[in-house]
Parts: structure tokens; sequence; C-alpha cells
């Protein structure tokens, strides 16, 4: 518990230093330095996880989806806890319900059982849990290893890793072995998206910006579910291109 | 002489609200199958064995030209550099457009292989159009992904599609977020991305 404390305190100052707490749109003023981690990122991406996560595919898929399914149901407790402190009981309730019949029918997790009788994964993170407790998304930033964020998501970032209850069994292990769960996670997802994550790069004509609109884009949605809401994130931009249409061919 | 003018109006009312309710139907409808054979057409590209990639992709930029708003989606992703657009290079601005918003579409979709397609729902949007909803699933994936259209009709009455949302990614406003950022790192000099445009659908 007292490594979560200092993640907590570590949270709250670093959310009253960059004074993000009543920022309640995006910011994007770091474009420079964020560009430079991006380009570090894809470098490690390209070097390092793209060429291991294809010696990793060769594994038969129903391995690389058991771990999956694993590391998805370590997670669970986490989402649990978040969805509680959202207020969303019910959430919360039906994730316990999958944690509980993928951790003992499932064995373990390595089978999502709980999907295959109706319960779909639902994920949620501290993230969202900072924004249904009216904080505003901060700075865009791009985080080593990580990959785009809001602040407000990067802090939430750090809540979950803390509360992650792998992170307590491994504490007093080698460094590379506790930090194992998050490198098999990472080459699983880049297995799992390769073609996708190649593909996006090949074609974009700026690579940093498409990754940054995929990333709020899909940070948006998942936050507002329904499509009216939705919609008005794009009605600005629409209002003027309407306006102002010359209507031909 | 007033009732008659009551049961009048009343019958004037409840046939214009049937007409109008049948008219959005018929819209509604009308986009939904327009798009269930689109996803068929393409579907059934990416699941023949007999042609090669390369064979498909042009299949599917034929696809792309011929039903996608291209004009609508050129001026959109300019966002506030369309000022910028003038006659002088608009003709080339159009053509690079065609051929690189029709190849990135297409070798997106190469990755994927056949499936079949569902249609949810269709939702009026008035003026701007309808969003048909729906969710395809292929062959080698085992969740389903929904993929939603955002189709309007064009100045002589033809459905276009505006936009295409895969799995919560609205794709014409992704290559408005890059292409406004690279305008913005050229001083708006639309010269400059319509040679970045031909270099990069070569």
């Amino acid at each position: 518990m007292k490594y979560f404390y200092k993640y907590i305190s570590f949270l709250f100052l670093f959310l009253y230093i960059s004074n993000s707490l009543a920022i309640a749109e995006i910011n994007h003023d770091y474009e420079k330095t964020n560009r430079t981690i991006h380009n570090f990122n894809d470098a490690i991406d390209q070097n390092f996880l793209k060429p291991t996560s294809e010696v990793y595919g060769i594994l038969p898929n129903f391995v690389e989806t058991g771990i999956s399914n694993a590391i998805s149901n370590i997670n669970e407790p986490s989402n649990i806890l978040n969805y509680l402190s959202q207020g969303n009981i019910s959430s919360g309730a039906y994730s316990l319900g999958r944690f509980l019949v993928n951790s003992t029918i499932g064995l373990v997790g390595l089978f999502d059982v709980a999907s295959n009788i109706g319960f779909e994964k639902n994920a949620t993170d501290f993230g969202k849990t900072l924004e249904a407790w009216g904080i505003g998304e901060g700075q865009f930033l791009v985080v080593p290893f990580l990959g785009p964020r809001t602040s407000r998501h990067f802090f939430g970032t750090i809540v979950d890793i803390a509360l992650n209850p792998v992170r307590y069994a491994l504490k007093d292990e080698d460094t590379i072995v506790s930090f194992s769960p998050s490198i098999i996670y990472a080459l699983s997802e880049r297995s799992r998206n390769g073609d996708t994550i190649d593909n996006l790069r090949e074609t974009s004509i700026d690579y940093y910006s498409t990754l940054k609109s995929i990333y709020l884009q899909s940070r948006e949605i998942s936050i507002v579910d329904n499509f009216k809401e939705d919609q008005d994130i794009f009605e600005s931009d629409l209002d003027e291109f309407f306006e102002g249409e010359d209507d031909g061919k | 002489m007033t009732g008659n003018k009551i049961v009048i109006n009343t019958s004037i009312l409840v046939f214009t609200l049937i007409f109008n309710f049948n008219l959005l139907f018929a819209n509604n409808n009308e986009a939904s199958l327009w798009v269930e054979n689109i996803g068929k057409n393409t579907l059934s590209i990416l699941g023949e064995q007999s042609i090669t990639n390369d064979k498909k992709e042009i299949l599917l930029e034929e696809i792309f030209v011929k039903n996608l708003d291209i004009r609508r989606i050129s001026l959109f992703v300019l966002g506030p550099y369309r000022k910028g657009l003038d006659k002088e290079n608009s003709g080339e601005y159009f053509q690079s457009i065609e051929n690189f918003i029709s190849e990135v579409y297409a070798k997106r979709l190469l990755s994927y292989p056949s499936g079949n397609i569902q249609i949810i729902k269709s939702e009026d949007k008035g003026k701007r159009g309808n969003i048909v909803y729906s969710s395809i699933q292929f062959n080698d994936r085992p969740k389903p992904i929904s993929i939603d259209w955002w189709v309007i009709k064009n100045r002589y009455g033809i459905n276009k599609v505006f936009d295409i949302r895969i799995s919560g990614i609205w794709m014409a406003q992704e290559q408005r977020s890059t292409f406004t950022s690279f305008l913005s790192k050229n001083d708006g000099d639309i010269k400059k991305l319509i040679e970045r445009l031909n270099v990069q659908s070569r």
C-alpha cells in the first residue's frame, strides 16, 4: 500500500504543478517536444518492437489469445475499482462477474469464458475516472514508450499501473521480471495490430498527426458513448465547411 | 362548415405526416441498401482468391473513386486552408487527392479478408445526409467490427460516401488533422501539399 500512496501523492502533486485541473479542452503546446518523443517511440517500434513482435507472432494463435486474455483478466480488478470510483456500480459489478468467471472457469484468465457467455469485455481506466470527477483533459503529450496521452490520461495510467495487482506480486523481483507483463502486453498488442500500424505508417503524410487524431478520436468516442454527443466533436468544423461550400461537380 | 374544415385540415395534416414519414423512411432505407451493396461488392473483391493483391487494390480504388464524395472530402480535409485553394491549383489538387484517398483507403482495406456485412440501422441527419451503421464479420476475426458510413447526396441526387468510421475512427477527420498539420508547417502552401500527395500515391 506504501507504493500506492506514493503514486497517488505524485499524481496530485503533478496535477497541481501542471495546472491542468481546470483546463476543459485539450491543449497542444508541446508539439515540438512531442514530435521528438514520437520519433524516439517510432525508432523503438521499428528497431525493437516490430521485429520482436514478429517472432512473438510465430506462436500459435490460441497461445497468443490465451496470453492476451490472461493480461486482460489481470487488469479487470483495476476496471472494477475505476467503475466504482466513477459511481458506475452496474459496470463495476459486470467487471467483477467477468473477473470471477474468467479467473475460475477460464483457468486464471487464459480463456475468456465470460465473453463466450455474453459478457463482452468492457474496459475503463483512471483517466476516465478523473473525467467523471470533472478534471479536464489538460495537455496533449507523447510519452516515451507509452505513446499519445492527454495529461489526464497519463496520470490515470500511472494510477492504473499502481493499482495493478501484478505489480505488487512482482515488486521484489528483478527489474526485467517485474516489467515482463508490460513487455509481453506490448508485444502482444504490436503483433495483433502489426498490419494496421505498418499500413498507417506507410500511407500517412504525417504519421505523428495521424496517431494524434486516432488517439483523440478513440478517447473521445469511448468517453462519449452516444452518437449525438459524438457528432458534436465535429460540429464546428462541419458548419464552417458546409456554409461556404461551392456546390459543384 | 366548421366541422368540414376541421376534417379537411386534419386529413391534410395526417397525409403530410404520413408522406414525410414515408419519404424519411425511404431515404434511410435507400441509403442502407446502397451501403449494403457497396459493402458486399467490396467484401467479394477481398475474398476473391483468383486475383492478386495488386489487382484487388485497383478494383477497390475504382469502388472508392466511384462512390466517395471526393470533392467534399477534398475541401473538408483542408480545414481553414481551404481559402488558399484557387482556380489555378484546384483541378490538380482534386486529381491528386482522388488518387491519394482512393489508394490509402484501398491499401488499408487490403489487410482484411472477406466477410459478411449487416446493416444495423440508419440515422437521418437532415441536410447532412444519413449515417448508416453496419457491422462486418470478417472471416478471420472472432468478433465483428463496426463500420459506419456517412452518406450524403451530391448535387445530382446521387448517394456518395462522405466519411467512413472504422472501429470508432472517422477516416476523413483523421486525414483533415494530418493535412492541416502539414499545411501549418508549410505556410499553407497547397502546391507543396499536392507535391507531397503525388509522391505518396506513386
